[in-house]
């Protein structure tokens, strides 16, 4: 099989171009079973965060998707023209793609070196493909692989200690904004798993009242009891503004849910009192336009990771570890990917030649019966050579297809395979051929 | 030069200044590289230049002066402005709330002392102290310049912080710099208290001052109300009347309460130089009156 990762990240791409890729665990769905549809016989598992789209492929070696169909499709998700795609997508095949996916899950690509979230991530994408059976026997070995060596590098480095969150750096922020906490007002917008996560590191600042704010009234309101806040309606979202000092956004939508426009009038009302806004969401809550506004200080996920982005020189060594970990675990996976493969490979082989070689068994057998012996010697000769002829036939007629080079390399594998004698090179240099020297 | 010079004053002035550019030196060291110094040598530089400061005051007072009211040239109260504004830092030194304050007013102090030193020596002219109400009027002025040099300073500091909170480029150890500067909320307090402190005492400053030009031996003529110095104190007045009640004028929060705070504080400068150096309006003439000084 041949593994293909496809995808564009925060190193490659800003997070407008990331938002317009971002898939929701609905469109990843949808996307898998067109995906199974169409290459029924490829395995496929797509991984969506706010740093990162990603398609995970493995397939047979000439088969299908090629890279290029994957890389329409974020074309089409984006609906940029592929050259201004082009620089921001990436293509990495078997080991490269292996390593690549390990050192995502183990947060050595993330912008916030070592952060964990993202082997939460990986796992969910690799659960979501296993639901909707687009994972083979390839993949599955993959991810249980990068799974693991995540998990060793994490537990063997410390990669992973100090301040790695977004959240605890969104509190950061805050901290330099406002001195007290006590006499604040804190919002949430949306009650997804990020939002609790970070909204767990605000209440630590003792807010004096907390605000949910939510699509879903029921999640709003069991938020709200966790962390003793008020449950509210989106369509509450101007007045709660106009009140909040301190505001978290994720919510899922496509559009900013708030725009200059409307934002503008708001701040006239709040007596330009100022709002501390983290929109942690992708694609984003706020309009970048708000951040420009007098006393709003609008932080998103770009500049909150950047905020601790350099924690990688301080942990260099640390990276060093985590790179030595992975580059072992995508040998042995690698190794262990190619060793099914050959397995594979020589069941097939087995089969097709006791097939080939019962269908010349039935042929032979009807023109023994009834053959004096010295017919029978001359059908068994003939059953032979037919059989010989037919195995042969096939990988005979590929040996030389391709040029010399090829032609040259098949016939060192025919050589040890069947143990045709010497290893020697077709084509040995000539004698007065020389290796240059140095002057 | 318009009075015989002491020598000892302008020594301990350079002194003085020497030490404050020294502390800014520090403060703006230890704020590249924290590791490089400990927090003793910025509050040693600063000590000393607020004790360098203070002593000029008081030994002017003692020696030179001979009175009970100290304040008798303009170089007492640069130097009194100078040990105060020293003595503000020190305590934010320690209490360690808007630390970055020291940043901008060091540079402040060390302006404040120069001034101080040049008019210990070439510009050295006395206020003709001639009744109680000019007394008042200068220390209300003097320590009003105090609360508005912090203002200032805090606007400044406030910008600053402001400014690297809106860039993109959010680096961990940037933002462990700015963390030791002070947040904003604490910034715009100090800017609106020590604007309201400013405010109150610049307002004795020209009700004092409405006294002497008005009224007495020291009555000034038609049109002193559209002198320089006049106008420039009015309007530091207006703006400080502003900047302190930026809590209940929304639209002069933030930003615009700290640009405001910077341009009053260079507007009383200007107003403090123009009194120093423009030619003084004529008095008029008051039968039986004593006869006023030259100065304002």
């Amino acid at each position: 099989m041949h593994l293909l990762c496809v995808g564009i990240s925060h190193q490659t791409a800003s997070v407008e171009l990331r938002e317009r890729v971002a898939m929701s665990p609905e469109v990843v769905d949808q996307t898998l079973a067109n995906l199974r549809a169409e290459w029924p016989q490829a395995e496929v598992a797509i991984l969506s965060t706010c740093n990162r789209t990603e398609f995970y492929v493995a397939r047979p070696l000439h088969g299908h998707p090629r890279a290029e169909a994957l890389s329409a499709m974020f074309v089409r998700l984006s609906g940029q023209p592929a050259e201004a795609l082009a620089p921001a997508l990436y293509t990495l095949d078997n080991e490269k793609a292996l390593t690549h996916a390990m050192r995502v899950a183990a947060g050595l690509d993330s912008m916030v070196l070592g952060e964990n979230q993202v082997l939460g991530q990986v796992r969910e994408a690799y659960e979501q493909a296993q639901r909707r059976g687009t994972i083979g026997r390839t993949l599955h070995r993959v991810f249980q692989s990068t799974l693991a060596a995540a998990k060793r590098v994490r537990t063997e480095t410390k990669i992973g200690e100090g301040r790695t969150s977004v959240s605890s750096a969104a509190v950061d922020f805050a901290r330099h904004l406002f001195h007290r906490f006590d006499d604040k007002s804190l919002l949430t917008i949306g009650a997804g798993k990020m939002t609790e996560l970070t909204l767990k590191h605000f209440m630590e600042l003792g807010p004096r009242r907390l605000q949910v704010c939510n699509r879903t009234p029921g999640r709003a309101a069991e938020l709200a009891a966790k962390f003793g806040g008020t449950a509210h309606a989106l369509t509450e979202l101007e007045e709660l503004l106009v009140e909040a000092d301190l505001v978290i956004s994720s919510t899922g939508a496509t559009e900013p849910i708030m725009t200059a426009a409307r934002f503008k009038p708001l701040m006239k009302r709040r007596r330009f009192r100022p709002i501390f806004v983290i929109d942690i969401a992708v694609p984003r809550d706020f309009d970048p336009a708000i951040g420009q506004m007098s006393n709003v200080y609008l932080y998103d996920m770009d500049d909150l990771q950047r905020a601790i982005a350099d924690q990688r020189e301080l942990r260099s060594g640390e990276v060093v570890r985590g790179e030595s970990i992975i580059a072992e675990s995508v040998r042995d996976c690698y190794a262990a990917i190619q060793t099914g493969d050959f397995n594979e490979l020589i069941a097939r082989l087995r089969t097709q030649l006791h097939e080939l070689g019962a269908a010349e068994n039935q042929r032979t057998a009807g023109r023994l019966r009834g053959a004096d012996a010295a017919a029978v010697q001359k059908i068994l000769e003939e059953h032979t050579h037919r059989l010989v002829n037919k195995i042969l036939h096939r990988p005979l007629s590929e040996l030389g297809r391709n040029g010399a080079a090829d032609a040259a390399m098949n016939a060192t594998a025919l050589r040890r395979l069947f143990d045709l004698g010497d290893d020697e090179d077709l084509n040995p240099p000539e004698p007065n051929e020389r290796k240059p020297t140095a002057e | 030069m318009n009075a015989p010079q002491d020598w000892v004053t302008t020594a301990g002035l350079i002194a003085a200044t020497a030490s404050a550019a020294a502390a800014c030196a520090v403060a703006l060291w230890r704020f590249k590289s924290p590791a490089a110094f400990g927090p003793g040598l910025l509050r040693g530089t600063t000590f000393a230049a607020t004790l360098l400061s203070a002593a000029v005051f008081v030994y002017r007072a003692l020696e030179v002066h001979q009175s009970w009211a100290p304040l008798q040239t303009h170089v007492d109260g640069l130097a009194l402005l100078a040990a105060l504004l020293g003595l503000t830092i020190s305590y934010i030194q320690f209490t360690g709330r808007v630390r970055g304050l020291g940043l901008f007013a060091l540079p402040t102090m060390a302006v404040l002392l120069l001034w101080g030193v040049c008019a210990s020596w070439w510009t050295l002219r006395p206020f003709p102290i001639a009744s109680v109400w000019l007394t008042a009027h200068l220390f209300s002025v003097y320590l009003g310049t105090l609360g508005v040099a912090t203002a200032a300073a805090a606007g400044a500091l406030w910008l600053f912080v402001d400014k690297q909170l809106r860039g993109k480029d959010h680096r961990a150890r940037r933002l462990q710099r700015l963390g030791r500067l002070g947040d904003l909320e604490s910034i715009e307090a100090a800017i609106t208290g020590s604007a309201a402190a400013g405010f109150v005492l610049l307002t004795v400053g020209l009700v004092t001052g409405l006294i002497i030009v008005t009224g007495g031996s020291t009555r000034l003529g038609p049109g002193w109300w559209h002198s320089p110095k006049v106008v420039l104190a009015a309007a530091v007045w207006l703006i400080f009347a502003v900047v302190m009640h930026v809590r209940f004028i929304p639209t002069f929060r933030g930003r615009r309460a700290a640009v405001l705070s910077i341009v009053g504080f260079v507007l009383l400068i200007a107003a403090m130089g123009a009194a120093q150096t423009l030619p003084p309006l004529e008095m008029v003439y008051v039968p039986g009156a004593a006869p006023g000084g030259e100065g304002r």
